[in-house]
């Protein structure tokens, strides 16, 4: 079923490397990640991947997780395990230097700047990850409407608990679908 | 300036009312903090039993005294806390959006980190490689707690959702009719979607106290990035030296003001 050679070594030797490469988040190596455990290792489908990614940003925790379900598919729970140490070990341990350099700098005046002129860029950089969520978003209209609503009751409500409207955003969908 | 003053009160100090039954449930399933209606400097009432522990004493007592990682606030945000907020936003952030999840919790209801700070590390955590909310939990972690801080966060934002996820998968497969589940999930997900546009437009709001440049910032980015589709490096870096001129032109006029 798949090529020869050690199971874990193979899995820990897809993802650690795409760990570093993984820039902006998941989606850039998405592509690769793909190529790589449906077409050349054949651990998944193509249908399997498409299924486990929609259930991985579905479910609690972050999508990159969905990478530890190709784990967990072909090899057991000490395949979820090194996938993941595969795919968060690397970019985690150079996140840490870059935070304790960061951390460093952060009573120098230009520090200070470089932070206020960030803050923007990181609310353009959100509204930007609404659009590419939106556009990867697999339903129909109700899911552009549901979001609409979402966004407008949580902008008013900032401090109200999300988790009911999550879950009754997901009975809604969940109702359309399937009395349509 | 950017640098709170732990004595200052919260920007939000006004709780709206209709949260406090909402929030009530959710407060009480996690730990202490930020009581709702309770000012962040006086956090004596909401310290848990086993405030004993040295680093919050110390944390309280002497505040900035090479006590590297210090938080803002009046004490020193305990490890357990650090595990059972990351524990928490790891296993209720159905439909993703984690860094949305991460600044209601951190900047907007316990205030452990002011938002220009958090807003800085979440753009260094997108510009860096890595899943956005890992590196954000590093930042943060360390930034309360040193090198355990950030191990502790991780370990805790990620350990539990991914046995969750393994075991929400196996369910979905053992079920005959699993697409009323997929149907749910996709639901709760576009749901989600809105809670980080939420967080976007209202620090897009909070960030125009530095000037209208702040917004063209934020529309030019979301442009380039959101609709054009550009590779996020370059136009960070183009965008982030704009910004940061921009800036300084807006402290050396608050100097000179004041």
């Amino acid at each position: 079923m798949h090529k020869e050679g050690n199971l874990y070594l193979q899995l820990f030797g897809v993802f650690a490397p795409l760990s570093l490469l993984s820039i902006g988040g998941g989606q850039s190596i998405l592509a690769d990640i793909q190529r790589q455990t449906v077409d050349v290792y054949h651990w998944v489908t193509q249908a399997q991947f498409v299924e486990y990614f929609a259930i991985a940003r579905a479910a609690p925790g972050p999508g990159s997780l969905f990478s530890t379900l190709i784990g967990y598919h072909v090899g057991g729970w000490l395949g979820a395990l090194v996938a993941a140490i595969g795919l968060f070990g690397p970019s985690s341990v150079l996140a840490y230097i870059v935070a304790r350099v960061w951390r460093r700098h952060r009573e120098k005046a230009w520090f200070q700047q470089a932070q206020r002129a960030l803050a923007p860029l990181a609310s353009g950089l959100i509204l930007a990850g609404v659009l590419t969520v939106l556009r990867a978003a697999t339903g129909g209209i109700s899911i552009y409407i549901i979001a609409g609503i979402a966004t407008a009751v949580f902008t008013r409500f900032e401090k109200m608990n999300p988790l009911p409207l999550l879950f009754a955003a997901g009975a809604i969908e969940g109702f359309l679908q399937h009395a349509g | 300036m950017t640098e709170p003053d732990p004595a200052t009160p919260p920007h939000r100090a006004e709780a709206p009312p209709e949260t406090a039954g909402s929030a009530a449930a959710d407060i009480a399933a996690a730990d202490i903090a930020a009581a709702p209606g309770a000012p962040d400097g006086i956090a004596a009432p909401g310290i848990p039993d086993g405030a004993a522990s040295p680093g919050v004493l110390a944390g309280a007592a002497a505040p900035g005294v090479s006590h590297e990682p210090a938080a803002p606030a009046a004490r020193s945000v305990t490890l357990m806390e650090i595990v059972s907020l990351f524990g928490r936003i790891g296993l209720t952030s159905f439909g993703g959006g984690l860094s949305a999840w991460l600044y209601r919790e951190v900047v907007g209801r316990r205030q452990w980190i002011p938002e220009e700070d958090f807003l800085g590390a979440l753009t260094m955590a997108q510009i860096l490689p890595g899943a956005n909310i890992i590196n954000l939990a590093i930042y943060v972690g360390h930034r309360l707690r040193g090198a355990l801080g950030a191990t502790l966060a991780v370990l805790a934002l990620l350990g539990p959702p991914m046995i969750v996820v393994i075991l929400v998968t196996n369910a979905i497969q053992a079920l005959p009719a699993g697409g009323w589940l997929h149907d749910f999930l996709e639901g709760v997900a576009a749901s989600a979607i809105g809670l980080t546009a939420a967080m976007g437009l209202r620090t897009t709001r909070r960030a125009w106290v530095n000037g209208p440049w702040t917004l063209l910032l934020t529309i030019a980015i979301f442009a380039a990035v959101g609709v054009m589709q550009w590779p996020l490096i370059p136009v960070v870096l183009v965008l982030g030296v704009v910004g940061w001129l921009a800036a300084r032109a807006k402290v050396k006029e608050e100097v000179t003001g004041a």
